[in-house]
């Protein structure tokens, strides 16, 4: 019923409107008349302005409490006046009781039999019978109202019992709204719990989140560290490698330079009367001292065209560029130097 | 044949006789180097020790202090390897010292005029007119005896060929070709006695030196061609008259007519196996190459041709002859082939190639090329490349060296005939002159001795 409520509370306004206008219109309703029976009670009963007013100024239904109590006096009065009129009013009384519904048509008969009676009496005894039905017709009304009141307390007792419950209802409507707002707020709460443990979390997760990612980062820039570390160790090594290649590379041509200008001497001092092929070509293997003094010399890998004079005169060209080219660097210095020869 | 007469008539003709150089007497032609390698190499060949052999028999008791050494071997080889254009020998006034024995060479006085080899040597009187000779060749470079020999007995006269010889075996050492030292060349002199002309056919050794008259004439002598065994000579003479071929062998023994046929004989050549002469014969017309069997004396005729067909010489494998024919209308070499007698045309160079020569080997055609004058040509047959090896006057009668390195050619110099030699690559060449005379005809000789 809540969950309703909450999903329509426009309906439910004009369901408790509707309610309320109700109410109002019975109270309305049951007023009007009253409004005479006022009249005839403050007729007859001045003693209670204050409830007459009180009346009109309360709620309709404090209205009937205060009704109930008045009502109750009269009954008293009633009573008491009935113990006067003991039979009629106990055989009216019990008949009231045993044939409630031939009550009206009773009272209609009576209604008939007054207004006959009272036609006649008007003729008759317009004062007498006037009163009479006067009385009777209060008494009628009075157990109209009597009835009514009971009715209206039945009614009360049922507004009552409606109020009560709609009391109930809409205390339980409030406890529960209450409930609902409660469990909104419980929920809202929880919500807000959740949604702050969700923000608690999303931040912890954001954080953790940052957290990882700082790691990660750190880690990173660690790993990046490690790896810049190990590419400069790299390259470090490249370069002391390239350095070193380099040096190689250096001392190579340096070689080959020393070569070369040792071989370019050779050639300088070739001479031979023979007649050599362009084509002849020895390996000569050169046994030096460090001053550049020849030690031996080996014709070593000739060619066909390589003749015994092609042979002798290298070697004695060999000979005759003593002092060899000494080396550029010292460290390059070789004992024994084979190159290529082709005069 | 009158064709050559005349050319030789023209080129004796206004001789004027002049020489410069005073000949030994023994000398048959003076040999002036005109042109040497530019890199020839510096060799040292030092004057051989001469000694008395201890307790030789030698007579009259001479010391050896007054005895000099009858050769100046050192001299020879020296005087041979610089005729070659390859080596450059110390004179004696720029030695150091004068070592005998290898024991006294100090190399690095050697080594400091740089010198690559020495010679050094001892001649020894061993009496009775034989000599020992012993020879060292040292490398200076590599401190050590590349060749070193040793003769004994050898007669005084045969002490120039010793060193010959020495010098043959230098050259190989250094150049890995045998040497042409040892070996002797024919040549024919032409002098004017009293109006008269005498012509002799020489045989000298290939210095020029120890030179013998073979035949005198006062007729033309030509055409002189060595036996492969270096015994004998074909020429033509012109002593009856007319040309005829003779063969007489060089100690004297025999001299033979070989041909005398009519008309022409001339230009004979030996074949590499030394039984057959090539001879240009015109007993049937013109003048055609026959081949004459020598002892059997019989023909065989290789050209039948209108042209004159001359000047034949034999390949070295005998199988085919080169020769000059002018059937072209001028004269242009030919090879004629043995087996079928095919005959194919081998110089295209110029309009004049005649009297061709084949080197020992086969593979060099040296001819007298006609452009503008006549110079000694060379063609290689492997390759075809033709050069022109001379720049003297009315080049002729080229003759490969025996072992192919120069020819030998005769020359007209100042109207006079002298001979010549060129290397093969042009690039040296020396004069040969004769006292009081002109020299024409050259024809070197085969190696003396075998290897």
């Amino acid at each position: 019923m809540i969950g309703f409520m909450v999903r329509h509370p426009v309906a439910t306004f004009f369901s408790i409107l509707l309610h309320v206008v109700l109410v109002a219109l019975l109270t309305i309703e049951w007023t009007e008349p009253s409004a005479s029976i006022k009249i005839s009670a403050t007729n007859s009963e001045d003693s209670q302005p204050n409830a007459v007013s009180e009346v009109r100024q309360i709620e309709p239904l404090k209205t009937f409490a205060v009704d109930a109590s008045l009502v109750q006096e009269k009954l008293e009065k009633i009573r008491a006046q009935e113990a006067a009129k003991k039979q009629e009013s106990q055989q009216l009384e019990a008949k009231t009781q045993q044939e409630r519904a031939r009550l009206k048509e009773l009272q209609k008969h009576q209604k008939i039999e007054q207004e006959k009676a009272e036609k006649a009496r008007k003729q008759a005894i317009q004062q007498r019978a006037k009163t009479e039905a006067e009385r009777r017709k209060t008494e009628l009304e009075r157990q109209k109202t009597e009835e009514a009141k009971r009715l209206a307390k039945l009614e009360r007792s049922k507004a009552e019992a409606e109020k009560v419950k709609a009391k109930e209802a809409r205390k339980a409507a409030e406890l529960a709204e209450k409930e609902r707002l409660k469990s909104i707020e419980k929920s809202k709460q929880a919500e807000k719990i959740r949604l702050l443990e969700e923000k608690k979390k999303r931040a912890l997760e954001k954080e953790n989140a940052a957290k990882a990612k700082e790691n990660e980062a750190l880690k990173k820039a660690q790993e990046k560290a490690k790896a810049t570390a190990a590419l400069q160790r790299q390259l470090d090594e490249e370069a002391s490698a390239q350095r070193k290649a380099q040096k190689r590379k250096q001392l190579v041509s340096l070689r080959e330079s020393y070569i070369s200008a040792i071989s370019a001497k050779v050639r300088d001092n070739w001479r031979t009367p023979a007649r050599i092929s362009p084509k002849a070509e020895c390996d000569l293997q050169i046994i030096q001292t460090p001053k550049g003094n020849v030690t031996s010399v080996k014709i070593l890998n000739c060619n066909e065209f390589a003749t015994k004079q092609f042979k002798v005169a290298a070697e004695k060209a060999v000979y005759r560029s003593e002092p060899l080219p000494k080396p550029p660097v010292k460290e390059l210095f070789e004992r024994k130097i084979t190159f290529e020869f082709k005069p | 044949m009158f064709q050559v007469i005349s050319q030789i008539k023209a080129k004796v003709v206004f001789v004027l006789m002049f020489v410069l150089i005073s000949p030994p007497l023994w000398a048959g032609l003076t040999i002036e180097i005109s042109e040497g390698y530019d890199n020839a190499i510096p060799i040292a060949v030092v004057p051989f020790g001469f000694e008395q052999q201890a307790g030789g028999n030698s007579q009259g008791g001479n010391t050896p202090a007054n005895k000099a050494a009858p050769v100046d071997l050192a001299q020879v080889i020296s005087a041979n390897l610089r005729r070659s254009g390859q080596f450059k020998p110390l004179l004696n006034s720029s030695l150091p010292s004068q070592p005998s024995n290898v024991d006294d060479i100090i190399f690095r006085q050697w080594r400091s005029l740089d010198v690559d080899n020495m010679l050094i040597g001892k001649l020894v009187d061993q009496g009775g007119g034989f000599y020992q000779v012993d020879m060292r060749f040292m490398d200076v470079l590599r401190k050590k005896q590349v060749l070193g020999k040793r003769w004994n007995k050898v007669p005084k006269e045969n002490l120039r060929q010793i060193a010959h010889q020495i010098s043959d075996l230098i050259y190989e050492e250094l150049t890995g070709v045998r040497g042409a030292f040892n070996t002797q060349i024919a040549y024919v002199t032409l002098r004017k006695k009293n109006k008269k002309r005498h012509y002799t056919l020489e045989v000298a050794d290939s210095d020029g030196f120890n030179a013998q008259a073979i035949l005198k004439s006062t007729q033309p002598i030509m055409s002189p061609s060595w036996s492969p065994d270096g015994q004998k000579l074909a020429y033509v003479s012109f002593e009856n008259g007319r040309s005829e071929v003779f063969v007489q062998s060089l100690d004297g023994a025999y001299r033979h007519k070989m041909a005398s046929f009519k008309g022409i004989n001339s230009a004979p050549s030996w074949s590499p196996d030394g039984k057959k002469l090539a001879l240009t014969l015109s007993k049937n017309g013109s003048a055609d190459i026959y081949t004459m069997d020598i002892k059997s004396r019989k023909l065989k005729r290789l050209t039948k041709k209108w042209s004159i067909e001359t000047e034949a010489i034999w390949a070295p494998n005998g199988r085919s002859l080169f020769f000059n024919s002018d059937r072209r209308g001028q004269p242009q070499i030919f090879q004629v082939f043995l087996d079928t007698l095919e005959i194919r045309r081998v110089t295209f160079e110029g309009r004049y190639n005649a009297n061709p020569e084949i080197s020992p080997n086969g593979r060099y055609l040296a001819m007298v090329h006609g452009q503008g004058g006549f110079n000694i040509g060379l063609l290689d047959l492997h390759t075809d490349e033709f050069n022109v090896l001379t720049d003297t006057f009315l080049d002729e009668s080229p003759s490969f060296a025996p072992n192919g390195e120069m020819i030998l050619y005769a020359m007209n110099r100042k109207g006079k005939g002298q001979l010549a030699v060129v290397a093969i690559d042009g690039n040296t060449s020396q004069i040969l002159k004769v006292k009081n005379g002109e020299v024409r005809e050259p024809a070197w000789g085969p190696f003396l001795t075998n290897k």
